[in-house]
């Protein structure tokens, strides 16, 4: 049995009213006093946003920073499936105890109950928000809202606005966050990187800022700090995410002493577009929902060069189908990804780089028609053909998986608090629901449950605990001290006058995380990981070469700034995945796994969450929080 | 393939600004054309020179980040594709191409290709919203919507607010920008009840910030990457109209 | 919303402007029925103007609209077209190839208009209402030197109302799009009776000058 140091606070009772009980017994602030608080935000994408805007309407004076230039630029815009609701709306018998069920399993058991079953009956209030709003989510022709469903479940509750909820949603969060701006209760910082967090006493009590545009080192001082800055997955170089995610305010929160949950938990997207040459900067994820209507397959003969409209259906081996009868393309992202990875490393690859395969629509083409198919993935096959030239109407997509999410973040109690008192983490930013996999449309359904529908309860509550700073305080020590090391670091970076620009360096981390902490790894690969990022790290701060001013746009410095916390986080990232001695969802290890090679749990020593602390010099030190299951019985998970 | 790239490099709103003309050979034509500008950048932090500022984010086409003249044309060449979605196959070997800032006096030149597009954000806070609180919604299924509605307001809504419209209109007009906003809204039930109000104030931030005024000409559609339609700009007059005129009557009455 | 920020904003004088051209492109058509009796022969172009003239008071004060209308179509186009000059930062390699010519040209059209107008009252106008010098009002259109009698005035009138159909191309257009009429299921309908305004109305006026200037002189 694992020894357990960390604990959730989450409130005693069953665990069907839980939430609503303990939202009733929660401090609240009316908008009056709420108005003597100022709460600094970093992020505005769907969680950011939404929280923002939720707090200002309660009273509370928001401080929202981007490094964006405008909050609808944040990455959130770019998913594209859905969102889930428990509305059963479509009476295939979903309910709020099916969809917490669904992403408990679907996280291979490996995510907090309490929050959960929090997450999946809050899904409803969102969808409800939202349309409130105005976001045009896809209807039936009798004007009610339409479902579909989404990898890895069998009922259909994801909400979506063709292949751009994402955007819709963020847009809705965003003019949220716009009509408080109008009412002065938040004030935008755009162009923003935050790079430290202040404590005072203890207590997060402001930031530190770098003004993108300027260059000018700032520091804000305020209540509480809330981060929405969502997840890491840049660490691998090539991802689905946006060029500037980062880790940077994550990580540096977490040098001040925040716990970051098992950051090994990264989710490899099955369907992305694959890559195509050296050049290539990011990749493209097409949205899972095409594994409704699309069959996966490979040649079942090794290296097969034949064009794939010239391969008999018998010669084809479509895979998933086929190991998994009752699922069958509809497997959760993370045994997709790996069953690809498995027959392409067989050889059974297609494409210049044997690293894709294939995804056929031409079955429900026959069956459906290509108007059918035009109507609901229209805007994804464009996007496809566009970036690889070829048309999927007439022949197979090609795909890989690549890194689109990840599970873990910042630990974070019940409350969405982090180990520091004052701190929040929600959205992607943090690691809470998702357990070691994160099911289809529901990143999106986590964001704005934080955002909307928790932190302002909970945040609410510490803050009535606390006195109102009521002034700036930014003239302490602690604030002057985090700046000048800041500035400090800036000028160290700026003097490395190398002769490597910062994205390649970026690029050979990526290679070794890809590699060795990717979508399988094991003790060895691990091990050497642990050898070659301190010598990416001394590469880094010898070898780059920054032009420009510091005091000026200057994006190789941003870029800088961030791959050096990434640099960090890949070790962390690796302890992590040497400690999980198991396999579970996403962490897939060699070492551990069944003979038909589906992931091997070890829930008798390995049912915590992995949380690290960070020290400068030494290993990162472990604690755990032990996982307590009262009302699902663990399982082996399987979609056969 | 080769290409000969003139960019316009500027170091802020206040500086003149020129054009550099650069030389890039071998160029997959594969790679995307912002993946080029990569490689341009890559070769200029190695001969230690300042890089081409650029603004770009998603490098899928829907954060709205991305976005300069090429050859004069906002997002290049390719209808319907913004920037980082067009790749260097849409170009022929030894092309000339020319790079510019979309230029507008609402969108200052903060550095080379960047501009600073804070105006549009200021013209979605003063009324581009429903004004409803979290949590006081109603059932979803309460409010039913047409689907033709539902869609025509989606496809208002895909706009992604880069700037190509401004950029394209010989005016410098954020009309086709600001009647998506208003379109998307006054096209559902929940936005229709403040619409009169929305399409006032909205218009009124439009003109104080220095956007020129819409002439019809259509280059604003003809040119926006994710093609919002004419359509947008003749709804916003209606509601334009129609909130002019119910002021007329409620003084009347007053 | 007050009626003087309607008529200030950038859409208020957007409005201002196609409904005042609307009007414009009305009086023409009724312009045009007029000047046809032309064709019918000199007795009846006369007895026609005559009527109009025994309207008196009604006519003035139709006038007085007539130049009302024109008067702030052209303020409003003028204040348009600075406050579009200062919104612009033109880049050098800027590509007009999306925006059509009658629509980039408008300004410039309207202008040519303006200044035809401004003739076309100074001659016609005036002669007929103050200066016949015993004439005919035929005869003054037909024959005389500010007339159809001279080539170089007839040639000015085919190139001037051929700019103003080629303005009256766009500016309905646009009107349309500006009053909202456009996504309407009134479109269609709107879209055909603008092809008449813009493109059959100026051809009848133009059938004057080319009949009276130039055809009956060689035939």
């Amino acid at each position: 049995m694992t020894q357990s140091n960390l604990f959730s606070k989450a409130p005693e009772g069953e665990l069907y009213t839980k939430w609503e009980e303990y939202k009733g017994s929660l401090n609240k602030l009316t908008p009056e006093e709420a108005n003597k608080y100022k709460i600094i935000v970093i992020g505005t994408g769907l969680a950011g946003a939404s929280a923002s805007a939720t707090l200002a309407e309660r009273g509370f004076n928001v401080h929202a920073f981007s490094f964006h230039e405008s909050p609808r630029r944040a990455h959130s815009i770019a998913a594209q499936g859905g969102i889930n609701a428990a509305k059963n709306y479509k009476s295939d018998g979903d309910s709020v105890m099916r969809l917490f069920y669904d992403t408990i399993k679907g996280g291979d058991f490996r995510s907090r109950e309490d929050n959960v079953y929090r997450l999946a009956e809050i899904s409803k209030n969102i969808i409800d928000q939202c349309v409130a709003q105005g976001v045009p989510f896809a209807r039936e022709y009798g004007g009610l809202l339409d479902n579909r469903s989404f990898g890895g479940v069998q009922v259909s509750r994801t909400f979506y606005a063709r292949g751009q909820t994402g955007q819709q949603l963020l847009l809705g969060a965003y003019s949220a966050l716009s009509r408080q701006m109008e009412k002065k209760k938040v004030v935008f910082y755009p162009r923003h990187d935050m790079l430290d967090v202040v404590l005072v006493e203890g207590k997060a009590k402001g930031i530190v800022t770098r003004n993108l545009v300027d260059g000018k080192v700032e520091t804000h001082s305020a209540d509480i700090v809330i981060l929405a800055t969502g997840g890491y997955s840049n660490v691998y170089y090539l991802s689905t995410n946006a060029m500037a995610s980062n880790v940077t305010a994550n990580w540096r929160a977490h040098r001040k002493g925040a716990l970051f949950a098992n950051p090994s938990f990264t989710q490899i997207h099955p369907t992305c577009i694959p890559v195509k040459n050296d050049f290539q900067s990011k990749l493209t994820l097409m949205s899972e929902s095409l594994r409704n209507d699309g069959r996966v397959w490979v040649p079942k003969k090794k290296n097969d060069q034949r064009k794939p409209t010239e391969i008999p259906e018998e010669e084809r081996d479509y895979y998933l189908e086929r190991i998994y009868p009752a699922f069958g393309n509809l497997v959760p992202r993370d045994v997709a990804s790996r069953r690809a990875k498995e027959v392409c490393d067989e050889g059974r690859g297609i494409g210049p780089t044997g690293f894709a395969v294939y995804l056929d629509f031409q079955k429900a083409i026959e069956e459906k028609g290509e108007d059918f198919i035009r109507e609901k993935y229209g805007n994804l096959f464009d996007m496809y053909q566009n970036i690889t030239d070829e048309n999927p109407y007439k022949t197979p997509m090609k795909i890989y998986p690549a890194v689109h999410y990840t599970m873990g973040g910042l630990w974070v109690d019940y409350n969405l608090m982090t180990t520091i008192k004052g701190l929040f983490s929600i959205g992607e930013s943090n690691f809470s629901d998702h357990g070691a996999n994160r099911l289809g449309a529901s990143a999106l359904m986590q964001g704005l449950a934080d955002g909307y529908f928790v932190v302002p309860h909970t945040a609410m509550d510490f803050l009535a605990k606390e006195t109102p700073l009521m002034q700036d305080i930014t003239d302490r020590p602690e604030f002057k001290e985090a700046a000048e090391k800041t500035k400090n670091e800036i000028a160290k970076l700026m003097s490395v006058d190398g002769k490597l620009a910062v994205d390649e360096v970026h690029r050979e981390l990526g290679k070794i995380v890809w590699d060795k902490i990717g979508m399988a790894r094991n003790e060895a690969g691990l091990k050497e990981a642990l050898l070659e990022i301190p010598k990416i790290k001394e590469k880094f701060w010898n070898d780059i070469s920054i032009p420009g001013s510091d005091k000026d746009i200057n994006q190789e410095l941003e870029k800088a700034l961030r791959i050096k916390d990434f640099i960090e986080l890949a070790e962390l990232m690796a302890f992590d995945a040497l400690d999980r001695k198991e396999s579970c969802g996403a962490h897939f290890r060699e070492e551990y796994q069944t003979e038909e090679n589906e992931a091997e749990r070890n829930d008798q020593d390995y049912k915590y969450v992995a949380a690290w602390d960070y020290s400068e010099n030494e290993e990162p030190k472990l604690y755990k929080e032990e996982l307590k299951y009262n009302n699902v019985k663990l399982k082996t998970r399987s979609y056969k | 393939m080769n290409v000969n790239l003139k960019i316009w490099r500027q170091g802020s709103d206040s500086d003149k600004g020129t054009l550099k003309a650069y030389r890039l050979e071998n160029i997959d034509p594969n790679i995307s054309f912002l993946e080029m500008l990569d490689i341009l950048n890559i070769k200029l932090v190695k001969e230690k020179k300042d890089p081409v500022a650029f603004d770009h984010d998603c490098r899928e086409g829907i954060c709205g980040s991305c976005g300069f003249m090429i050859n004069g044309r906002p997002h290049g060449p390719q209808k319907a594709t913004t920037v980082c979605q067009l790749h260097m196959r849409a170009f022929n070997n030894e092309d000339d191409i020319l790079l510019e800032p979309f230029r507008a006096e609402s969108f200052p030149v903060i550095k080379d290709l960047s501009v600073d597009r804070k105006s549009f954000d200021r013209i979605i806070s003063s009324g581009g919203y429903v004004s409803t609180n979290t949590g006081e919604a109603p059932e979803a299924n309460s409010i039913s919507i047409e689907k033709e509605y539902a869609d025509e307001a989606f496809l208002s809504s895909a706009c992604i607010g880069c700037g190509a419209c401004v950029a394209a209109c010989k005016n410098s007009s954020a009309m086709l920008f600001t009647s998506a906003k208003v379109s998307h809204l006054s096209l559902l039930p929940q936005g229709q009840k403040e619409g009169k109000d929305r399409v006032a104030k909205m218009v009124a931030t439009m003109d104080e910030e220095g956007f020129g005024s819409c002439t019809n000409t259509g280059a604003c559609s003809a040119e926006c990457p994710k093609e919002i339609g004419q359509i947008n700009i003749a709804r916003l007059n209606q509601e334009y109209i129609s909130s002019s005129l119910s002021g007329f009557l409620k003084k009347k009455d007053g | 919303m007050s009626i003087i920020k309607l008529l200030t904003s950038s859409v208020g004088r957007k409005i201002l402007m196609a409904i005042t051209g609307l009007l414009l492109a009305f009086f023409m058509a009724f312009h045009l029925f007029g000047n046809l009796f032309l064709f019918v022969g000199e007795e009846a172009f006369n007895a026609y103007v005559n009527k109009l003239h025994q309207l008196g008071f009604l006519i003035r004060i139709a006038e007085f609209f007539l130049v009302l209308f024109v008067g702030s179509h052209a303020y409003s186009g003028i204040l348009l077209w600075i406050k579009n000059r200062k919104a612009k930062k033109v880049v050098s390699s800027y590509s007009k190839e999306n925006t059509p010519s009658a629509a980039r040209s408008a300004a410039f059209t309207g202008s040519i208009v303006f200044v035809f107008l401004a003739t076309h009252w100074s001659t016609f106008w005036y002669k007929f209402n103050f200066d016949l010098q015993g004439m005919s009002y035929y005869y003054v259109v037909t024959e005389s030197s500010v007339g159809f009698g001279s080539p170089a005035v007839s040639i000015f009138y085919i190139i001037a109302i051929a700019l103003l159909g080629y303005h009256l191309k766009h500016g309905i257009a646009s009107a349309g799009q500006t009053l909202g009429i456009v996504g309407t299921k009134y479109e269609s309908i709107y879209d055909n009776l603008a092809a008449i305004f813009w493109f059959w109305i100026p051809l009848g006026f133009i059938s004057i000058p080319v009949w009276f200037g130039f055809l009956v002189r060689i035939i």
